[in-house]
């Protein structure tokens, strides 16, 4: 019993140890960026200093993070939640809440070009869904393969856009 | 979406905040982990740049701790 409790702190110490050493590696990165900006040089105790304020900052990062989303009866937390720890200085609530704009701007993006990206693949793909399904009808088709066709088969049939859509296709070639 | 060519990484960020839930349910969304890793990335380019600016106050090319020193409680309290 006693050797598997040991075990575990050893994994949970290795855990945190890695997770150190990975915060180091990021702020050693920054930190490089800076010194090579500003043409100074960084002593290394200081990178370890910044490195270890920065795991210790973690912490209470996730500790407000945690209590805020409580506080709004929420178990996931959300953006407001990190603009509300930003809070304490206007410049930075300033840069966060710039940066959650162009993310939720980027997000539409995305997901505008993945739409758009949906409907060329679907109008790609009842191209040859059309020509295989006309060759299979003697024969009995595999159910996946079957569910897929339908569904191509019902397409079709549903929207004439789609057709008119499937001809333009057809004749661009 | 990384401003800094150097940057956290959404993982790391992920699994440093979740090292310190009180609740195993807590999880954090994805648009937050992004601001997050953008907060944490500000908050260490903030204390070398403070502390570059102390050491050129100072007339030192060698940034040291005891540069950041004298930064630091501005700093945790801007955060």
């Amino acid at each position: 019993m006693e050797d598997d409790e040991g075990a575990e702190e050893q994994e949970r110490f290795s855990h945190r140890q890695r997770l150190k050493a990975a915060v180091h590696y990021t702020v050693g990165c920054l930190c490089e960026d800076v010194a090579s900006d500003k043409e100074v040089q960084f002593s290394k105790q200081t990178i370890a200093a910044i490195s270890e304020l920065t795991f210790r900052q973690c912490e209470h990062f996730a500790k407000d993070l945690e209590m805020f989303a409580r506080h709004a009866k929420r178990s996931t937390i959300n953006t407001e939640d990190v603009k509300l720890l930003a809070r304490r200085s206007n410049s930075l609530l300033k840069y966060i809440t710039e940066k959650n704009e162009e993310l939720t701007q980027f997000n539409i993006e995305q997901r505008a070009k993945k739409k758009k990206k949906l409907e060329d693949d679907k109008t790609k793909s009842l191209a040859p869904a059309e020509a295989a399904a006309s060759g299979r009808d003697s024969s009995a088709p595999s159910p996946g393969a079957e569910a897929a066709f339908g569904e191509g088969r019902q397409e079709q049939a549903d929207s004439p856009e789609r057709r008119m859509k499937l001809s333009a296709f057809i004749l661009s070639f | 979406m990384e401003a800094t060519g150097g940057g956290f990484r959404k993982e790391l960020v992920s699994k440093l905040l979740q090292m310190h839930f009180k609740d195993s349910k807590t999880k954090v969304s994805g648009d937050a982990l992004r601001l997050m890793a953008e907060l944490l990335t500000i908050f260490v380019v903030e204390a070398a740049i403070r502390s570059v600016r102390q050491a050129q106050a100072e007339d030192l090319a060698l940034v040291d701790v005891d540069q950041l020193e004298k930064v630091l409680p501005q700093l945790l309290l801007d955060f």
